[in-house]
């Protein structure tokens, strides 16, 4: 059983660098994080590369080390993200580019979801990943990626109101 | 369209230009050598730490016995056979000052409340007895305080299964006896000074030490199986009983 060595390594970023980069953009929000924690993710996975079986796709590895971070981070940053404004924000108001803003807003609530919530999500609906997929890259049971998504979802229903009356929801 | 289709919708909008840097393996690769050099550095300097600590007080026990050398290399037809001490006394007083001359002499010490670092203490009452005869150190002891001349040939008492050998010294620098007790069975409860003594070390072995009747203070331990020490000193001396403690070689 054949070990990983340093030029699959650059192979394997290179095929993969946008994908884990976007997973990372969705579920970090911002673009400057999302890059300093894909750096970060792939050294974890680069120490041990030599270690990986040649023959497995150490792509599941990667992205779980991914998701761990984000989390993590997030829990750790909480305190420093919470911004106290002077007055609420503005609400938006309806305009004919209604599609537009609605994703817009549906972003930034889906910005606004718990870091595990928001996790869910993206591996759910922009990795197309299955349940028991979502389950084994957040180290949790089925049950558990079921009631995340679903109270997530619910959640951006809430918050979105009636913003959802033109999706028929 | 529901929520589902217009959240990957969204999503798929918002990373639509989203591209890994060309530099992002170089960037990971250097990320990696930053932390392998401070991982090294924190354990270099960790590990000078540990040899720093582990160093200095072996340091300092070879410099509590210099006298084993010196003290054979030294001209036996010399006047004084001991050794001199690294630092002298807080007074300044010369090596070989009449008790006259002192300007603390005949004053009365103090024993128990003396601090090991303190000036020079009188004691000038305590001396045993003038200078006597100049004999070779015995080879197990490696330093004595300056000032001393030996009171006389080192005796041997008992028989030889237990045999107890003494040796004296006094002067301008206070007394000091050495008594070497070779027995089967002697333990350091045998040898423990009068009073409340108290645990110390010598060398790393465990010790009682105690302030004897008089201005005198007394240290004991075992120095190996059946071999045990008993290192009495007063006056100025005094404040010099464990590092003549540390030269006892037995």
């Amino acid at each position: 059983m054949g070990r990983r060595d340093d030029e699959s390594f650059v192979e394997f970023v290179a095929e993969r660098g946008d994908a884990l980069l976007r997973t990372a953009s969705l579920m970090c929000g911002a673009r400057q994080d999302a890059e300093d924690i894909l750096q970060t993710a792939l050294e974890k996975a680069y120490r041990h590369w030599g270690r990986l079986d040649a023959d497995t796709d150490p792509e599941p590895y990667v992205r779980r080390i991914l998701v761990n971070l984000v989390i993590s981070r997030s829990r750790r940053w909480k305190v420093l993200r919470e911004i106290h404004m002077e007055r609420p924000p503005e609400t938006p108001a309806h305009s004919g580019t209604h599609a537009v803003e609605l994703r817009g807003t549906l972003m930034d609530e889906l910005r606004r979801l718990g870091a595990r919530q928001r996790a869910v999500l993206v591996l759910r609906f922009w990795e197309d990943l299955s349940e028991a997929e979502t389950a084994r890259v957040l180290g949790c049971s089925v049950g558990t990626v079921k009631s995340q998504a679903s109270r997530g979802l619910a959640r951006l229903r809430e918050r979105l109101g009636a913003n959802l009356a033109p999706l028929g929801s | 369209m529901d929520l589902e289709s217009e959240l990957r919708a969204a999503m798929a909008e918002q990373v639509a230009g989203t591209a890994a840097p060309s530099s992002l393996v170089a960037d990971v690769r250097r990320r990696h050598r930053r932390r392998t050099n401070r991982i090294r550095a924190t354990v270099g300097v960790a590990a000078a730490s540990v040899a720093a600590l582990a160093l200095v007080p072996t340091y300092q026990s070879f410099r509590a016995t210099p006298a084993g050398d010196s003290a054979t290399s030294r001209p036996t037809g010399g006047p004084a056979i001991l050794e001199q001490p690294e630092r002298r006394p807080a007074s300044g007083l010369p090596a070989s000052p009449s008790p006259e001359g002192r300007p603390e002499a005949g004053t009365t010490p103090k024993p128990s409340a003396h601090p090991k670092t303190g000036g020079a203490d009188g004691g000038g009452d305590d001396r045993p007895g003038g200078p006597g005869a100049t004999v070779k150190l015995p080879h197990w002891v490696t330093y004595l305080p300056g000032g001393l001349t030996a009171a006389g040939p080192c005796t041997v008492t008992g028989d030889p299964a237990h045999r107890t050998t003494t040796c004296k010294w006094g002067g301008t620098a206070g007394w000091v006896q050495i008594a070497l007790v070779k027995a089967g069975g002697v333990g350091l409860a045998d040898l423990a000074p009068g009073g409340v003594p108290r645990r110390t070390t010598v060398r790393g072995m465990p010790a009682l030490t105690g302030d004897r009747p008089g201005s005198g203070r007394q240290v004991s331990w075992i120095a190996k199986p059946g071999t045990g020490v008993t290192v009495t000193a007063g006056g100025t001396a005094k404040e010099q009983l464990m590092r003549i403690a540390e030269g006892v070689r037995p």
